[in-house]
């Protein structure tokens, strides 16, 4: 009898390959500097950083996905500075397989062009069934480095997934999609595919002690991204510079109960309460 | 023919998004830099009324891509008949919605145009003799100016950053029909779902009490229930990550994919201020916020600011309150 093997042949019967994008930002409860020229943001020792909490459900969906399906491998591509491998480790803590640095000089902005391109390179040598990226990065905020891996790489894309399940042939997927107004939007893609994952459509699980020794042991792949291909950046930050104020923005000053008396007050001549 | 920008109407369920509208007045704010003829693109089945509405109420051409059974989104065939028009009417600047609509085609369409692709801007700058556009960056706590070193630039705009005048056109627009083929290979659409219904309790309260992750634990959220308690027509409301956590349920989700709410008074309580909460709250007549970080972006956007932990500001409000009310 035989078996018939799928897809790219190599894989085994039921395997998923899965890319699962992540990136380390700093974290923003913190205070965070300008540098003097108005380029960046200071980077310094006393700097604390975490792995963008978007890309944690990213990480999640793909565990899942392998919890699902047997002998599926999970590889995770951060591309960053030298610190940016302390986001692969953790995601090798929830289960993520085979860490993927692609390694940057400096800090500093890079194009979501450059990333998207770097990673569409890489991917493109390493046949995946699917790649799971964040809605978002927090830093940059773009929503851009997924659909752009996606379109570089010629592949369906759908953003703000909310749900996703992988056919039992493992060729296509069905997706719903957040759209605004209380309502979703829902489709199905062929695979190979890029998924964006929005908040909410799991419980991300927090790193598991046995996982963690065996990412310790497991060795993070490294690419200098000057030996890659250099997509153009397409794009310029010019500068950047702290946010406007759109309202008064009042601060009350005071041990907490003045300043409640103080808010008290306000309201009420506000008309927003009527005190007696 | 000289240089074109388009803008991508945004419409569901037969009715034009206000968005669009603000798509149409920050282009026209960019013509006032870069002189290209504007016009609107609309693409879908049933169009033919929403695109006479658009060219009569600005004054634009629009241009009607008619799609036979096309009801709803679909990402690709947005972006392969877009990519087709361009072949034959090369543009300069797009405009599109930075809406999760948006958000899904804008990137694919720059790729397959060569173009710069910048999201989610709040504002268009122009200076040294360049256009550059300003977006914010690290949760609020920046402002980034962007510009483009391409030919062609495809943008997103942020909902609500562009005010709509009236835009008293001398005549209306021109509208053209092009009827195409949709031929999706890879995705197939299977239709729009309700999944929240929207709670009129928070909409129209005329207090809302919200909460974010600043919250800590679950347990806080009775005071925030206290809280709201002491006010008459009052609601609570919250930051997304509360409602993805499962402490409140969506339909109290105020923001960009929650709801726009606009009440008296927006007490926000260790709610950090990203732009997709703020996007929801711009209509509040008062904003009051309770956040421990000096620097969080909610203070951009507050009256009344007071830097405290949450927990230990909250019960002595309320104490307080409760004293001056009785
Ligand atoms: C496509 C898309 C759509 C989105 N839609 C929405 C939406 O509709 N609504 C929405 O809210 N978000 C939305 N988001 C998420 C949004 O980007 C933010 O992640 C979210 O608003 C952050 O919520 P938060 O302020 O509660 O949490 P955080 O950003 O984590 O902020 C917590 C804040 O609490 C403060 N804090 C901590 N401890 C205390 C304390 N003890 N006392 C007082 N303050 C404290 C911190 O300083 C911090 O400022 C969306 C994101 C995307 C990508
Ligand atoms: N430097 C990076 N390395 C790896 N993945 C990234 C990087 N930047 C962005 N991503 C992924 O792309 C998503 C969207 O990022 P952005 O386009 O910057 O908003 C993030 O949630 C990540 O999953």
């Amino acid at each position: 009898m035989f078996i018939v093997v799928q897809g790219q042949g190599r894989r085994k019967f039921n395997a998923m390959k899965i890319l699962t994008c992540v990136k380390q930002v700093i974290n923003l409860e913190g205070d965070i500097k300008l540098d003097p020229e108005n380029q960046w943001i200071v980077i310094d020792q006393a700097t604390d950083f975490n792995y963008n909490r978007f890309d944690e459900y990213a990480v999640e969906e793909a565990v899942l996905i392998k919890e699902n399906f047997k002998n599926t491998t999970i590889d995770i591509i951060s591309v960053g500075p030298e610190r940016a491998s302390a986001a692969i480790k953790r995601t090798q803590g929830m289960g993520a397989d085979h860490g993927i640095h692609i390694l940057t000089k400096a800090e500093g902005y890079i194009s979501p062009f450059r990333i998207a391109g770097w990673i569409a390179s890489i991917a493109k040598e390493r046949h995946y069934d699917l790649i799971l990226t964040g809605v978002m990065s927090e830093d940059e905020m773009q929503g851009q480095v997924g659909p752009t891996i996606a379109a570089f790489l010629g592949w369906p894309c759908a953003t703000a997934v909310i749900a996703e399940k992988i056919s039992p042939d493992r060729k296509s997927v069905y997706v719903e999609r957040e759209i605004e107004g209380g309502f979703k939007d829902t489709l199905e893609m062929k695979l190979p595919a890029v998924l964006t994952i929005q908040t909410g459509i799991n419980e991300p699980r927090y790193p598991t002690l046995t996982h963690m020794l065996r990412a310790k042991r497991e060795k993070i792949e490294i690419i200098d991204a000057e030996q890659l291909e250099q997509p153009h950046p397409r794009q310029i930050m010019v500068e950047i510079t702290p946010p406007r104020k759109m309202r008064s923005g009042l601060v009350l000053n005071g041990d907490r109960k003045e300043k409640a008396i103080q808010l008290l007050k306000i309201l009420n001549e506000r008309a927003i309460i009527s005190l007696p | 023919m000289g240089p074109i920008i388009f803008a991508i109407a945004e419409h569901f369920e037969g009715k034009i998004r206000p968005i669009t509208y603000e798509l149409v007045a920050c282009a026209q704010e960019l013509q006032q830099h870069h002189s290209a003829k504007l016009m609107v693109i609309i693409i879908g089945d049933d169009i033919e009324t929403m695109a006479l509405e658009i060219a009569q109420t600005t004054g634009t051409d629009v241009l009607a891509l008619h799609i036979p059974g096309l009801n709803s989104y679909n990402g690709e065939v947005y972006s392969s008949v877009l990519e087709q028009l361009i072949a034959q009417t090369p543009f300069t600047y797009m405009f599109i919605a930075h809406t999760t609509q948006g958000m899904d085609f804008a990137p694919v369409l720059a790729v397959k145009t060569d173009s710069a692709c910048i999201t989610g801007i709040e504002g268009i700058i122009f200076g040294n003799n360049r256009l550059s556009f300003t977006r914010t960056v690290f949760n609020g706590k920046a402002v980034a100016k962007m510009s483009s070193s391409t030919d062609t630039t495809v943008l997103t705009i942020q909902p609500g950053m562009f005010t709509v005048q009236d835009f008293n056109p001398d005549e209306s627009g021109g509208i053209e029909i092009r009827s195409l083929a949709s031929n999706t290979r890879l995705t197939h659409s299977m239709g729009l779902v309700r999944s929240r219904t929207d709670n009129q309790t928070i909409t129209e309260a005329d207090v809302i009490i919200s909460a974010g992750r600043g919250l800590g634990k679950k347990e806080n959220l009775d005071l925030i229930y206290q809280l709201a308690d002491l006010f008459s027509k009052s609601a609570v409301g919250a930051s997304r990550p509360l409602c993805d956590m499962g402490w409140l349920g969506y339909q109290q989700q105020v923001g960009i994919t929650g709801l726009t709410v606009s009440p008296n008074l927006y007490f926000a309580c260790g709610i950090s201020g990203a732009i997709q909460h703020l996007t929801g709250i711009r209509g509040a007549g008062f904003i009051v916020a309770v956040n421990t970080d000096p620097n969080a972006a909610i203070f951009n956007m507050s009256d009344v600011c007071i830097v405290e932990d949450l927990t230990s500001f909250l019960p002595v409000f309320i104490e307080e309150f409760k004293n001056a009310l009785s």
